[in-house]
């Protein structure tokens, strides 16, 4: 078991606090498990990342890259909708591989991912490059749910050209060491990124959530969002950096992270980075943390709810919103995810 | 559109009064540069007892050992071969203005500083280079116990009131400068306020570092003892000059059950000092920490109070301005670590940057295990008057247990078109619109600051309007 530093922050802080990056004991991969596509239509297998890309490690990069290579490439004008599931079967299997994901010209594409598994230990090791050309539109639900004893490593990076929409949605609701590495750099004009994110962490799960998004074109916006509870000895680490670059006037960022803490145990870090070189831009950040609200928690059980059934409304409210971003078709089974992650809580 | 702006003009900071350099003469010397043998040296003119001695060669070790924290702004023009590390005017503390050298009067005159004692403060102290040169106290507080004196003063008169305290808060191994600051310590302030005691007018601390090459270590110690408050503001200034000064002081406050400590500083150091100060406070049950902050001056700053919460219903405040020009990095902000139940924290900061000037904001905020009942409200908000300039803004915050309440809330940009249109349509003009909402960014810390200093910062703060807001 090696240690390696993942998800290091872009502008260093204090050493003392040890939250420039987080340290994680990583064992390499063994790599069977193979992605399923929902339709073959626009994948290929072969190719590699480029070079230049950056994750949340090298060595989880490389890790990534030792397993197949896949490109999804939506031509120009098409407007299509594709899922991929890494399943991890049995306990002793891991997925590495890589993808680049193109769209073309005025295409739309729907991309959901499921990462799943049932039995206990495994790894997902996965690195994407994703590129929105002129007026393309993605939109990326992403459920990671089950996998108990888990390290999953979701490493992106996203390039936005003029005009391009990019929405990735996340419900991180398995796993027990949940990388997130998002960078995206908004070069075309006018181009948009979101990036929202919930979660519900027990027992020792540890999310690592990273997001970096580059201003570099004119009138770009960015959207970070991020939610969820923890509970028991759960931690959860949030690195946000909106990064306004020279000559991106009338840009626009916002980035949010809020955190319900259910468990006098768990460990809430929050970094909210603000970077900015150019005057004509609006950058804000929020970061909240505490308890469920008494008086709500109080007027739902003067309704006839339980103490339990209260607090889980209360939570599945405040995800709902980010959970309602993510594609129609798995919105019921992010709930359910959600109900069974919330199962799992000693104090619910 | 936003490109055909024309942008307002913001001036710098009129150093008139501060640049005025005195004959540079000293009575004494250390050579230049950081040994073993000019710290033995400065111990020994200072006729320090051997306690004090010591820990300053171990303090020279622990600096050696320690590397540069790597997200320090490029301070790679320091060196410290060449800063003078002690330079000892040539004059010895005197009570009474009229007897100090003429410039040396006419320097702290120049500044107002006696002044201001006359009307509106109950003790002085000035520092000239590495040694205090006057210190006085109102009669009527010294009769009720109030100690207000230099600090090597302190540390051979009231050695089991300093000796407890001295270096326990901010220890040598606290960073690098931290440990420079104990190897070469020269000058400072102590404060001692006894139990129940209430100062009503402030304690001021002038540090003017004219030397050119030189280097400030004072030291400042402040204990205020239960149920007592006090007021303490803290001053610095220097001419500029084509080679680096360093300003490495450390101040330690200690603020027991019940009491109130109020810390105002406005740092003016010239254009070419490293200020690499470090500030450190831990406050008892009930007890209050309340700082407010202006920092305008110096090449490069590394700023950031540190409050340790230990007491329950302890609270901590923190309210700040940085100020970031051409040739200027300000890296400032504020640590809070709460360890007491029932604590509250508030940090408002506000920054501008223009000319190329960098100002970022840099903060901790650790709420520990045991700390139920916390609450907090962090706001920060940087203002941006070019393209030019840079400003980030970059929190930590660490929470360990389940029952707090935090929020934490930044935003960085220019000033919105929006609120200019609307206090247009009330009736003002576009300039006096603008001129308005500048001046209103800055207007919550100013009016934390005493009246003179709130002044002060207006002057320095001086809007030349010219067409658009940038």
């Amino acid at each position: 078991m090696d240690k390696i530093k993942v998800n290091t922050l872009p502008r260093l802080t204090y050493r003392y606090t040890h939250t420039n990056e987080t340290v994680l004991d990583f064992a390499g991969s063994r790599n069977k498990a193979e992605p399923e596509f929902s339709d073959m239509t626009y994948v290929s297998e072969g190719g590699s990342l480029p070079d230049s890309f950056k994750g949340a490690a090298e060595e989880l990069v490389q890790t990534a890259a030792a397993g197949k290579h896949f490109q999804i490439n939506i031509p120009d004008g098409v407007k299509t909708a594709l899922s991929v599931r890494l399943n991890l079967e049995h306990g002793t299997e891991d997925f590495c591989g890589t993808f680049s994901v193109s769209v073309g010209q005025g295409s739309e594409l729907n991309l959901i991912w499921i990462w799943d598994g049932k039995e206990a230990g495994g790894q997902i090791i996965s690195a994407a490059c994703y590129e929105v050309q002129d007026g393309g539109k993605l939109k990326v639900s992403i459920l990671e749910r089950n996998l108990p004893g888990a390290v999953l490593a979701d490493q992106r990076h996203v390039i936005l050209h003029e005009g391009a929409v990019c929405d990735f949605a996340s419900a991180l609701l398995g796993g027990e060491k949940v990388i997130v590495h998002s960078t995206g750099r908004l070069e075309g004009r006018k181009s948009d990124m979101t990036e929202t994110a919930v979660y519900a962490a027990s027992g020792t799960q540890h999310e690592d959530l990273f997001y970096h998004l580059e201003h570099v074109g004119k009138e770009t916006k960015s959207h970070i969002d991020v939610k969820g509870a923890l509970d028991d000895h759960a931690k959860k680490v949030f690195r946000g950096t909106l990064d306004f670059k020279h000559g991106c006037s009338g840009s626009q960022g916002d980035e949010g992270d809020y955190a319900i803490q259910l468990s006098p145990k768990a460990r809430n870090i929050s970094l909210p980075l603000l970077l900015c070189r150019e005057d004509d831009v609006m950058g804000n950040h929020a970061s909240s943390a505490g308890q469920l609200d008494e008086q709500i928690i109080y007027y739902l059980m003067s309704r006839g709810f339980s103490r339990e059934e209260a607090q889980r409304m209360v939570i599945e409210s405040m995800l709902r919103p980010l959970i309602d971003r993510m594609d129609s078709s798995l919105q019921d089974e992010v709930l359910e995810a959600v109900n069974h992650a919330l199962d799992a809580k000693e104090s619910l | 559109m936003a490109d055909t702006k024309k942008r307002s003009e913001v001036s710098d900071i009129n150093r008139s009064i501060y640049d005025i350099k005195d004959e540079v003469s000293y009575s004494y010397k250390a050579d230049t540069g950081l040994t073993e043998e000019i710290i033995r040296e400065i111990s020994a003119k200072k006729e320090e007892p051997e306690w004090m001695l010591k820990k300053r060669l171990q303090a020279l070790k622990i600096y050696n050992e320690l590397d540069i924290p790597p997200w320090m702004p490029d301070i790679s023009e320091l060196d410290m071969g060449h800063i003078d590390t002690y330079v000892r005017p040539k004059t010895d503390m005197k009570a009474r203005w009229e007897d100090l050298p003429e410039n040396i009067r006419d320097t702290f005159d120049r500044l107002g500083i006696p002044e201001a004692e006359k009307k509106s403060l109950a003790g002085v102290g000035a520092q000239y280079d590495s040694e205090v040169v006057y210190h006085n106290i109102q009669k009527e507080l010294e009769e009720q116990g109030v100690i207000y004196v230099d600090f090597e003063t302190a540390v051979k008169k009231y050695e089991h009131l300093v000796r407890p305290y001295f270096g326990t808060l901010i220890t040598p191994s606290y960073h690098k400068f931290a440990a420079l600051h104990y190897a070469v310590w020269s000058g400072g302030s102590f404060v001692y306020v006894p139990k129940g005691v209430h100062v009503n007018m402030p304690l001021q601390s002038y540090f003017r570092l004219n030397a050119p090459g030189a280097g400030q270590f004072e030291h400042t110690l402040i204990i205020v003892e239960e149920g007592a408050d006090c007021h303490f503001i803290e001053g610095c200034s220097a001419p500029r000059y084509n080679v680096a000064n360093l300003h490495a002081g450390a101040v330690e406050l200690f603020v027991k059950k019940g009491a109130t400590l109020r810390y105002s500083t406005i740092e003016n150091w010239s254009k070419n000092m490293y200020n690499l100060n470090t500030k450190k406070a831990v406050v008892g049950e009930g007890g209050h920490m309340i700082w407010v902050s202006g920092s305008f001056g110096s090449h490069v700053s590394c700023l950031y109070p540190d409050t340790v919460l230990r007491g329950d219903n302890s609270t901590c405040e923190f309210t700040g301005i940085t100020f970031a020009g051409k040739g200027q990095c300000l890296d400032t902000g504020a640590k809070v670590e709460a360890y007491g139940k029932n604590t509250s924290i508030n940090i408002n900061s506000k920054s501008i940057s223009k000319g190329g000037g960098e100002a970022v904001y840099r903060s901790v905020v650790h709420i520990g295990p045991h700390a139920e009942g916390a609450k907090g409200a962090i706001s920060c908000e940087s203002l941006m008057l070019d393209d030019e300039s840079r400003s980030d803004t970059i929190p930590d915050i660490i929470i360990e247990n389940d029952d707090i309440d935090l929020g934490h809330e930044a935003t960085i940009g220019r000033i919105p078109d929006e609120d200019i249109y609307y206090l247009m349509s009330r009736g003002l003009s576009e300039e006096d619109a603008k001129a308005m909402l500048v001046r209103g960014f800055a207007e919550p810390i100013s009016k934390e600051l005493p009246l003179e200093y709130a002044v002060e910062m207006n002057r320095l703060i001086n809007l030349e309007f010219e067409g658009a807001i940038g």
